[in-house]
C-alpha cells in the first residue's frame, strides 16, 4: 500500500522538475526575443518616460530634473491641441475608407471561380511593401497642381487643378488620398483570412433559409467577421495615429502647419530643436492616448464583437 | 540531446548579446598604424560627383596617412537635423558643409573647432575670400569655418528670356525697380496657358526666409536689433517688404519648395529669385535664361542680397582625424580647385579670374550666367544676422511669409504676430 503512495510521489518531483526544466528551456529559447524587445522596446520606453521629466540637454549628455512641467506646456500649447486635432482628422479620415475599400475588395475576391484572385491580390498589397519614402515621391509630383497626373485626369472632367499640396484645405487630403492607398493591401489581406475561416454550412444554411447575397453579408458574413474587424480596425488606428514618413516627404508639417500631426511636431521638436524632454512627453502623451483608445475598443468589442465557440455571456462554450 | 538544445539556446543568447554589443561600438577607426580616416559630408548633390572626383584624388596622393570618404547630406534644413543626431550619437563627419547661418548653433553647442591655429600652423592665406565670408565665420573673435559657396552664390533674379519675347517685355536692367518687376510679374503671368510670371514657393525652410530678407534690407529694414535680442522686422519697411511678397505671389506659380527648381526649368515660368546653385541644373534643362540683379525699391535704391555662404566646418573629433580634416580643407578650398568645381556651371567660392584659370575661362564660356551671377551682386552683398537661435528665429519669418502668400492673414497683422514668436525663437522663450 506504500509502495504506490512512494510512486506517486516519485512521479510527482519528476513531473515538476520536467515542468521546471521544460520552462528553463522555453525562457532559454525566448531569451533572444525579449532581449531585443527590452533593448529596443521597454528599455526605450522606460528612457522616454525619465526624458519626459527633465529639462535634457542632449549635447551635454545633462538633464534637470522639471516635474511633470514638459506635460503641463504641452497641455497649454496651442500647437500640442491643433496637431493632436490634425491626428484625428487623418484618422478619421483615413481609417474608415480603407476599412470599407479593404472589406469590399476583399469580398469581391473572394467570389468563387473569380480568375487571376492572387494577381489582384498582389497588386493591391504591393504598395504595403514598396518604399514608403518613395511611394511618397512619386504622389508628391502626382499631386503637382500644374503637371501632375491627379490633376490632369480630374482636367477631362472639367474639374479645375486643385492646389493638394500648396493649400491648408489640400494638403491633408492628399496625404490621406496616398494613405489609403498605401494601407488597404494590408486590411484587405486580413480581411480575406477573416473570410476563408466563415463555416461554409453556415452559408449554406443562410442560404437554404431564403437569405438573397446581402442579407448572407450582413447578417452572416459581417458578424462572423467582427475580431477580423476589430484586429484591422485596432491596427490601422494605431498605425494612423503614428503617420509620419507621408507628412515629412509630402508636405513637411505644412504649408502652414496645416499637416503638422502629433508625430511630425514629437519630432520636430526633439530632432529639429532638441527639446528631449518636451518631445518625450508628447510621445508619452500618444502613447497614453492611444492606450485609452485601444482600450475602449476593446471593451466595446466585449458587446459586440463574436468569437465563434463563445456563448452569449462571454464564456467559452 | 537535451543538453545539446539548452547548449545551443545559451550560445544563440549570447552570440545576439554579442551582435547587439558591436552595434554600440563606435564605427571610427583610427589604429595608430593604418591612415586617418575622415568623412567629408556635403549637401549640394549637383557637386557631388565632381568632389568626389577630387576626394579620389586626395586619397592618391595621401594614400597610407589619410583617407577621405564623401558622404551626401540632405539639403535644406535636414542636414542641421541630420547632424545633431550624428553629433549626439558621435557619429558625426570630421568635416561637413552647412548653411553658414547654423554655424553659432554649432559653435554654441561646442560641436566645431576653430581653425585660427591650424590657419596659423600651416601659414595658410585668407587672401581671395571675400570678406563677408570671412565675417560670415567669425564668432568670438575666433574663426569656424571656410566658405565653400559665397559670394557668388547669392540671390539674384533668373529670367526666362523666350516668355520675355514672347509677351514683348523688355529683359530686366541693372537699374529696374520693384514697380518695374511687378508690371513685368503681370504682363507676363497667363495662367490659363501654365505661365507665370513669378515663382514662389512654400515651406518652413531657409529659402523662404532669405528671400524675405532681401526685400525687407531693399526697404530700409533690419531683421533683428542689433544685439540680436529683438525681432526688428515689424516696421515700416518691413510692411512695404510683406506686402511686395504678397503683391507678387499674385502673378506667381507658388509651388512646394522641392518643386521649385523644376518649376522654373520647365519653362513656364518668366522670373524667379534663385542663386549660382542652380545655374548647372537650369542650362542643363536647355532653358534660355540670364540673371539680373534683384530690383530696387526706388531708382536710386539698394539693391542688397543675402551673403548667406555655406561653410566647411570641422567637428570636434580625436586631434589626428582635426587636423586631417583641416589637411583636406586646404585642398577643398584652394583656388584651383574652386576654379575645377565650377565645370559643371556652379560659381566658384573664391574670387579668381579667368585669365589666372583656364578651368574658370572654360565656366564662364560654358555658363554665361555665372559671370551675370556675379556682376549682379557686387558690393551688395549683405550677411543675415547671426546668433545660436538663429534657425527658430528663421522659422518664424518663414511661417510669417507663408501665412500672407495662402492668404491667411494681412501683412500688417502677419508682421506683429511672428515678430513677437520671432522675439521669444531668439531668445529661447519659445522652448519649454
Amino acid at each position: 500500500m506504500v509502495a504506490p503512495d512512494t510512486t506517486a510521489a516519485v512521479r510527482g518531483i519528476r513531473k515538476t522538475r520536467g515542468r521546471r526544466k521544460t520552462q528553463g528551456q522555453a525562457y532559454i529559447f525566448l531569451s533572444p526575443a525579449m532581449i531585443l524587445f527590452a533593448v529596443f522596446t521597454f528599455i526605450p520606453i522606460g528612457w522616454s518616460i525619465l526624458l519626459s521629466l527633465q529639462n535634457y540637454n542632449a549635447f551635454a549628455n545633462q538633464g534637470t530634473f522639471v516635474g511633470l512641467h514638459n506635460y503641463t506646456t504641452a497641455i497649454s500649447s496651442s500647437t500640442f491641441w491643433s496637431s493632436l486635432s490634425l491626428t484625428a482628422y487623418f484618422v478619421f479620415g483615413s481609417v474608415p475608407i480603407t476599412i470599407a475599400l479593404a472589406l469590399g475588395l476583399a469580398v469581391l475576391l473572394n467570389r468563387k471561380g473569380l480568375k487571376g484572385t492572387h494577381i489582384f491580390q498582389a497588386v493591391l498589397f504591393l504598395p504595403y511593401i514598396l518604399s514608403s519614402v518613395g511611394a511618397t515621391l512619386v504622389w508628391k509630383w502626382m499631386f503637382d497642381t500644374n503637371f501632375g497626373v491627379i490633376n490632369g485626369v480630374l482636367g477631362w472632367f472639367g474639374i479645375p487643378p486643385i492646389a493638394w499640396l500648396t493649400t491648408t484645405s489640400g494638403a491633408m487630403p492628399a496625404i490621406i488620398i496616398m494613405s489609403i492607398w498605401g494601407g488597404v493591401g494590408f486590411a484587405m489581406v486580413i480581411f480575406q483570412a477573416g473570410l476563408a475561416g466563415i463555416p461554409q454550412d453556415v452559408l449554406e444554411a443562410a442560404e437554404i433559409d431564403g437569405a438573397t447575397r446581402r442579407q448572407s453579408f450582413w447578417r452572416v458574413v459581417f458578424p462572423l467577421l467582427a475580431p477580423t474587424t476589430l484586429f484591422v480596425v485596432i491596427i490601422s488606428i494605431i498605425n494612423a495615429a503614428q503617420v509620419f514618413t507621408a507628412v515629412q516627404v509630402m508636405t513637411n508639417g505644412g504649408p502652414l502647419n496645416a499637416t503638422n500631426v502629433i508625430v511630425f511636431y514629437i519630432y520636430q521638436e526633439a530632432f529639429q530643436f532638441y527639446n528631449m524632454g518636451f518631445g518625450s512627453a508628447l510621445a508619452i502623451v500618444l502613447f497614453i492616448i492611444t492606450l485609452i483608445l485601444t482600450a475602449v475598443m476593446m471593451m466595446l468589442s466585449r458587446r459586440y464583437v463574436y468569437y465563434e465557440g463563445e456563448v452569449s455571456d462571454g464564456r467559452s462554450s | 540531446m537535451r543538453i545539446g538544445k539548452t547548449a545551443m539556446a545559451l550560445a544563440g543568447s549570447a552570440s545576439l548579446v554579442a551582435l547587439l554589443a558591436g552595434c554600440g561600438s563606435s564605427g571610427s577607426n583610427n589604429s595608430s598604424s593604418g591612415p586617418v580616416n575622415i568623412t567629408y559630408a556635403t549637401f549640394v548633390v549637383t557637386r557631388y560627383p565632381l568632389l568626389q572626383k577630387y576626394v579620389n584624388k586626395f586619397n592618391q596622393a595621401h594614400k597610407g596617412k589619410i583617407h577621405v570618404t564623401l558622404e551626401h547630406e540632405p539639403g535644406s534644413n535636414a542636414m542641421l537635423t541630420k547632424l545633431l543626431s550624428e553629433l549626439q550619437a558621435g557619429t558625426a563627419p570630421q568635416l561637413v558643409e552647412q548653411y553658414g547661418v547654423y554655424t553659432p548653433q554649432l559653435q554654441s553647442k561646442g560641436a566645431i573647432v576653430p581653425i585660427n591655429s591650424f590657419i596659423k600652423k600651416s601659414h595658410y592665406s585668407l587672401q581671395g575670400f571675400y570678406p563677408d565670408e570671412i565675417q560670415g565665420a567669425t564668432i568670438d573673435g575666433k574663426l569656424w569655418g571656410l566658405s565653400i559657396d559665397g559670394g557668388p552664390e547669392n540671390l539674384a533674379i533668373y529670367y526666362n528670356k523666350k516668355l520675355f519675347e514672347k509677351y514683348h517685355v523688355p529683359f530686366p536692367t541693372a537699374n529696374w525697380t520693384w514697380a518695374q518687376m511687378l508690371a513685368d510679374a503681370q504682363k507676363l503671368n497667363h495662367p490659363t496657358q501654365k505661365e507665370y510670371g513669378f515663382l514662389t514657393f512654400l515651406g518652413q525652410t531657409e529659402g523662404v526666409s532669405t528671400r524675405f530678407y532681401t526685400w525687407l534690407w531693399n526697404a530700409g529694414g533690419q531683421l533683428m536689433n542689433t544685439s540680436n535680442t529683438k525681432a526688428a522686422f515689424n516696421s515700416p519697411a518691413g510692411l512695404k517688404a510683406l506686402t511686395m511678397v504678397s503683391d507678387l505671389a499674385k502673378y506667381s506659380d507658388v509651388v512646394a519648395r522641392s518643386e521649385y527648381e523644376a518649376a522654373f526649368q520647365s519653362g513656364h515660368v518668366a522670373m524667379s529669385e534663385a542663386g549660382g546653385w542652380n545655374i548647372g541644373t537650369f542650362t542643363q534643362s536647355k532653358l534660355d535664361y540670364a540673371v539680373a540683379p534683384l530690383p530696387a525699391m526706388t531708382p536710386n535704391g539698394t539693391r542688397w542680397t543675402s551673403a548667406g555662404p555655406d561653410y566647411n566646418l570641422i567637428t570636434k573629433s580625436t586631434p589626428a582625424q582635426e587636423q586631417a580634416a583641416w589637411t583636406f580643407l586646404q585642398y577643398l578650398e584652394s583656388p584651383q580647385l574652386a576654379a575645377a568645381m565650377s565645370a559643371d556651371g556652379n560659381a566658384p567660392w573664391r574670387q579668381i579670374s579667368a585669365s589666372q584659370y583656364p578651368q574658370y575661362a572654360a565656366t564662364l564660356k560654358q555658363y554665361p550666367q555665372v559671370g551675370q551671377e556675379v556682376a549682379a551682386q557686387a558690393h551688395w552683398q549683405k550677411l543675415p544676422p547671426s546668433f545660436p537661435n538663429y534657425s527658430q528665429m528663421s522659422l518664424q519669418v518663414a511661417t510669417m511669409v507663408e501665412s500672407v502668400l495662402l492668404n491667411k492673414t494681412t501683412p500688417k497683422q502677419a508682421l506683429a504676430h511672428y515678430a513677437q514668436l520671432a522675439t521669444e525663437a531668439a531668445s529661447g522663450g519659445s522652448n519649454p
